[in-house]
């Protein structure tokens, strides 16, 4: 009978916690944790296996636990899949079995395990095969998982938090401790994470003597040394994964800042030392997974830490030296307690030390299998001795905890002598010390600890413990009919389903991890890798040190996808760029859409019907619209024109002061990469005003230019485009209204015509008016400081004009057939196919994608080529409908709509697209969704061919 | 398709926006000039006897080998300056395209290291001011009793919600051991 001793453990007992498991009340203690107060109370079973829905406890104290999994219901807080060996318990904590259909003590599906030898590992794959796995996939799926996310709980997480230290020590135990304050004596930061509440690891509940106190004694010593020395500790805080440039993730828990209670840091260290301890390995024997079967450290912890008496008789059970002194404190406890040592040359000075204590000893022997199902009946011998237990703790070994070591691709070694992997050679900026390094002799630990920390031996702590052996390979089951001996329990994988990966050629590492599933799941193998392979190397006959291991992978522990996301949820998720002007287009009651990472009005107004007008306006009276977002990047000095002339794919060294030009740039391959206008300000000073959504990658390519090939004293980019808000005001009656906006340019046509700038000036600032038009009206461009532009705006609204949106401003370039990169070119269009051939036949100088026009590709006949494309009747067409030619009674595609408008100002459907030889081809049937469509296909302008609107 | 302004917040007017929270100060302001400098950057700090790394209402902050952010906060010395290419180097007027956020305050900090992965406090004076914060490019300066983030207008109203979400929420004094420093190394400090 399990109950909670009446003295002892780190618990405080007169502040009892209230909480319920599968909505039966129970009561536990402050400092205990879920798993130690469930086992307090003597629940047993506390939840269902993954597969087979067999009753399994409590397994481990710690990360590993494969079974304790449970749905957490605290206040607003809600945790699907709570680690009950970790999580401390709270007041009123409402706790669930996830696997079981009811609870976990009475599953609706538990018959599922008496199907067990018709359902081995890949018996889904292989069954459920017709009509096509995918029909039942849904049904298996909803069997499988672990708990259900609550929509109504969900919860946001606290922004990231980074530090920089210079040694990140990951977990204090001895040897974490040790380094940490070696590190911090010789002036280094150190920044000391913990997964646990309180400091010292195994020390909190082993029996050792260091420095002539007790380890507890200590570690309380060490605590205050270590705030002395100005360590900064993280306590209840995982170390996830490492990374490139010693970059550390760490998940923290009970975060008053974080509505979720988590946060991630981000921890970047000139060294990190992995202090992680190592993992209590299982023995293999039948129905190991039994309610009552745990590991044997885990037992001590329950015992010492929490005061939790186990049971009345315990079976321990172990291949090595570390269970005896479990055995002793677990007899001390008041159990009955009889140890099995597979070894039969057990230390002697040990076996006598565990008699005198009044432990029943029994030597070359093992566990073969357990009796009972929902509890601890008896054991089995192999040597045919029944033994009646209640609880069995049971130790194979350690496994040195090396993921963080594996994550900065550190490869490690399998060592025979102990039957566990320990790190191999070392990595740069990468330390690794205790027993994750494979030590297990305390004061060796402590020593080398110290030097790792920077310090001396001598100054080391000292300890003197024995040297036991703590580690040995584990002792292979005995197998045979009825013997289900598990390797892995959170994904029920038994040495049976390895035996039969084996036979079916699965023998590889990897496939078998993939095969089984073995060392999946969230616990990804803490205590069932080695033994896997052991199994694996004894039924293909190799040795473990030539199985390889599978790759060690972030994160050690499963973090929540919005502790993960932190800050960037909802508007802080992909934040857009915003307008100087947005809250006066806000005032006009604009209507926004998110354009290539930039947030502006798509009309104004209510609804879509305002497009219509707004185009009517532009092309009868004058419009305003608010081009901001353009680029505005200077290039300035003695070889900018030469850098813009290999850059751009239309020659720029010809333009003229004053004046601007329109062209197209091009990638290597000869692609079109983006369309603008470049403006010539002085002799030595340009301004590329390319679209917005490529104002980063044009001054990047800018940039990237001119570092490859010019002199680096001689020409430079400046990105100014936040400095400058663009208004473009637009339309027959534009050049009123632009002169009455007191910019001290004279608009003269003769003397300002189309295609170029002017200075100007604007509420006492500099200013610039260049003449350029989007619409196919007469145009003018007015950049002004970014905090007038607001102002400037409702200068013009006074004067008349009328504000125009993007989709209203896409219709209108669409009559003229100007293009939008990106929209009415694909990943194949260069410049020749949108008629821009002059600059590839005429130029004889090099410039960006050049030899990429002159390839037989870019030479074909049949290239798609940009068109206009005139639909018969009233209704226009969708974009990315295609155009098809029926060959031998198939349908082929001969290109597609990229553009599809109806003019307000034609009375007409209108549309663009890229077409396999272009015009010529006449007509063309179109077809979208099983609609078809006749189409004439015409040159790509549909108003004002001559361009004289742009004058009138 | 949704009203997209309605799903963003409208910008902050930047003349008025202030954020204040126990220990934290977060103050807007528009500088009265700044010029991005490239080129013989050693002449031109001469010709407007400023200093790298010097602190006051004037100051230059390095962006890269041959690129410079000049700040006047108030405007002052901004005389006689050509926007383009004169004297070997490249200006450009910038002063419209950044906001100046301040934080200050001991909570300070503590916020800042929500923000950015940077080791705020030892950085010298020679390396780049430029760096991501909250995810957006910004341009870091110190001040007394804090930073200044020089963030470019289009994305300030991002910061800006970021910085009252951290300063209500994340960047509350830290619990006993994390350490926290109450120093204020000097790195590209500059003075308001």
């Amino acid at each position: 009978m399990r109950q909670r001793l009446a003295h002892g453990g780190a618990i405080d007992r007169d502040k009892p916690l209230r909480f319920t498991f599968d909505d039966t009340a129970y009561e536990g203690f402050a400092g205990d944790t879920i798993a130690s107060a469930l086992l307090a109370n003597g629940v047993g079973i506390v939840g269902r296996s993954f597969k087979y829905h067999r009753p399994r406890g409590i397994y481990t104290a710690g990360p590993e636990e494969p079974n304790a999994i449970l749905d957490l219901r605290h206040g607003a807080r809600h945790d699907p899949n709570a680690r009950a060996t970790l999580e401390p318990l709270a007041d009123g904590m409402a706790l669930r079995s996830i696997h079981a259909s009811g609870t976990a003590e009475n599953d609706r599906l538990a018959f599922v395990d008496r199907l067990a030898r018709f359902i081995p590992s890949a018996f889904y794959y292989k069954t459920f095969m017709w009509p096509s796995w995918t029909a039942y996939e849904h049904r298996i799926r909803a069997l499988a998982g672990l708990g259900r996310v609550d929509p109504a709980t969900r919860m946001d997480s606290a922004a990231h938090r980074y530090a920089e230290a210079e040694v990140c020590v990951v977990g204090a135990g001895p040897s974490g401790l040790a380094t940490a304050l070696a590190a911090a004596r010789q002036g280094q930061r150190v920044l000391l994470v913990e997964e646990q509440r309180e400091l010292g690891g195994s020390l909190r509940h082993r029996t050792t003597v260091i420095d002539g106190v007790s380890g507890a004694e200590w570690v309380a010593r060490y605590e205050i040394a270590l705030q002395a020395a100005g360590v900064q500790t993280l306590r209840r805080s995982t170390a996830l994964g490492l990374y490139d440039h010693n970059v550390l993730t760490v998940v923290q828990k009970d975060v008053p800042t974080s509505p979720n209670g988590e946060r991630i840091w981000l921890v970047r260290a000139n060294r990190i030392i992995v202090a992680t301890g190592a993992i209590e390995r299982p023995l293999l024997f039948a129905n190991n997974d039994r309610p009552g079967v745990m590991l044997a450290d885990a037992a001590l912890v329950y015992l010492r830490r929490y005061a939790v008496k186990l049971g009345e008789r315990v079976v321990v059970a172990t291949n090595n030296d570390s269970a005896y002194e479990i055995a002793i404190a677990l007899r001390h406890a008041g159990s009955d307690v009889q140890l099995v040592d597979s070894r039969g040359n057990a230390d002697p000075a040990l076996s006598a030390e565990a008699r005198s204590a009044g432990v029943a000893m029994s030597t070359g022997t093992m566990v073969e299998a357990v009796v009972g199902s929902r509890v601890v009946e008896a054991v089995m011998l192999s040597n045919g001795q029944r033994v009646a237990a209640d609880v069995v703790a049971h130790s194979g070994g350690w496994t040195p905890s090396v993921h963080l070591y594996c994550h900065a691709k550190g490869r490690p070694q399998w060592d025979d002598a102990v039957g566990s992997y320990r790190p191999g050679a070392a990595v740069a900026g990468v330390d690794v010390v205790g027993a994750a390094a494979g030590l297990w002799d305390l004061d060796t630990i402590l020593r080398h600890a110290a030097e790792a920390g920077g310090g001396s031996s001598e100054a080391a702590p000292r300890s003197d413990s024995k040297v036991r052996q703590w580690t040995a390979p584990t002792p292979l089951p005995a197998t045979g009919p009825g013997k289900r001996v598990w390797v892995d329990l959170q994904n029920d994988v038994t040495a049976d389903d390895i035996g039969l990966a084996v036979r079916e050629n699965f023998s590889a590492v990897e496939h078998l991890k993939r095969y089984t599933t073995v060392g999946m799941g969230t616990d990804q193998g803490k205590t069932s890798n080695v033994n896997a392979l052991a199994v694996l190397a004894a039924g293909t006959s190799r040795k473990i040190a030539d199985l390889g291991t599978t790759t060690f992978r972030p994160p050690i522990v499963p973090v929540s996808m919005a502790t993960i996301a932190g800050s960037e949820r909802g508007e802080l998720q992909a934040p857009i760029r915003r307008l100087p002007a947005e809250n006066t287009h806000r005032g006009e009651r604009a209507y926004f859409r998110d354009y290539g990472g930039v947030l502006r009005p798509a009309w104004y107004g209510a609804d879509a019907d305002a497009i219509a007008a707004e185009c009517i306006a532009a092309r009868t009276n004058a419009v305003v619209f608010d081009a901001s977002s353009l680029g505005k990047i200077d290039v300035i000095g003695p070889q900018a024109a030469a850098l813009l002339n290999f850059v751009y794919y239309t020659p720029m060294s010809s333009l003229a002061v004053g004046r601007a030009r329109y062209g197209l740039t091009l990638s290597e391959a000869g692609i079109v990469a983006d369309d603008g206008v470049v403006l010539r300000l002085g002799p030595a000073h340009f301004v590329v005003s390319c679209s917005s959504s490529h104002v980063a990658s044009m001054a990047a390519a800018l940039e990237a230019w001119r570092q490859d090939r010019f002199d680096l004293a001689q020409v430079f980019v400046h990105d100014a485009t936040a400095h400058w808000a663009t208004i473009a005001i637009s339309g027959p009656k534009a050049k009123g209204i632009v002169s009455g906006l007191g910019l001290g340019v004279a608009l003269d046509d003769a003397k300002f015509p189309h295609m170029s700038v002017r200075d100007a000036s604007f509420g006492g600032r500099p200013a610039r008016v260049a003449r350029v038009s989007f619409t196919g009206e007469r145009g003018y461009e007015i950049s002004i400081p970014a905090q007038l532009g607001g102002q400037l705006w409702q200068r013009a609204r006074e004067a008349g004009a009328i504000p125009l949106g993007i989709e209203a401003l896409g219709a209108l370039r669409a009559e003229k057939g100007y293009l939008y990169v990106g929209q009415d070119t694909d990943g194949e269009t260069m410049p020749h196919d949108l008629g821009f051939v002059g600059p590839r036949t005429k130029r004889q100088d090099a410039y960006v994608g050049d030899r990429s026009l002159f390839t037989p590709a870019a030479n074909k006949p049949d290239r798609k080529r940009l068109v206009g494309i005139l639909v018969e009747g009233e209704a226009s067409i969708p974009i990315g409908a295609h155009a098809i030619e029926h060959i031998a009674g198939r349908k082929r595609s001969l290109g597609y709509v990229t553009s599809s408008y109806q003019s307000a100002h034609l009375g007409h459907p209108i549309a663009l697209g890229l077409i396999e030889g272009g015009m010529e081809r006449g007509t063309v049937e179109i077809e979208h969704l099983g609609q078809s469509y006749r189409a004439r296909l015409v040159s790509p302008c549909f108003l004002d061919p001559k361009g004289e609107r742009l004058n009138a | 398709m949704l009203d997209r302004g309605l799903f963003w917040s409208p910008v902050p007017d930047w003349s008025h926006a202030g954020i204040r929270h126990d220990g934290l100060s977060i103050a807007a302001l528009a500088p009265q000039a700044a010029w991005l400098v490239s080129g013989n950057l050693a002449a031109f700090l001469e010709r407007r006897g400023v200093r790298l790394g010097d602190a006051g209402d004037r100051y230059a902050l390095r962006l890269a080998p041959d690129r410079l952010l000049f700040v006047s906060v108030d405007g002052a010395d901004t005389d006689g300056v050509t926007f383009g290419w004169s004297d070997g180097c490249a200006v450009t007027d910038v002063s419209d395209g950044f906001v100046l956020l301040d934080i200050t305050g001991p909570a300070a900090p503590e916020l800042m290291r929500l923000g950015a992965l940077h080791d705020f406090e030892t950085r010298s004076d020679t390396a780049s001011a430029a760096m991501l914060f909250a995810g957006q490019r910004v341009i870091l300066a110190r001040i007394p009793q804090g930073w200044r983030l020089h963030v470019e207008r289009p994305s300030a109203a991002a910061i800006w919600q970021w910085l009252q979400r951290a300063a209500s929420e994340w960047a509350k004094p830290p619990s006993d051991d994390l350490g926290q420093s109450s120093t204020f190394p000097a790195t590209q400090q500059v003075a308001s």
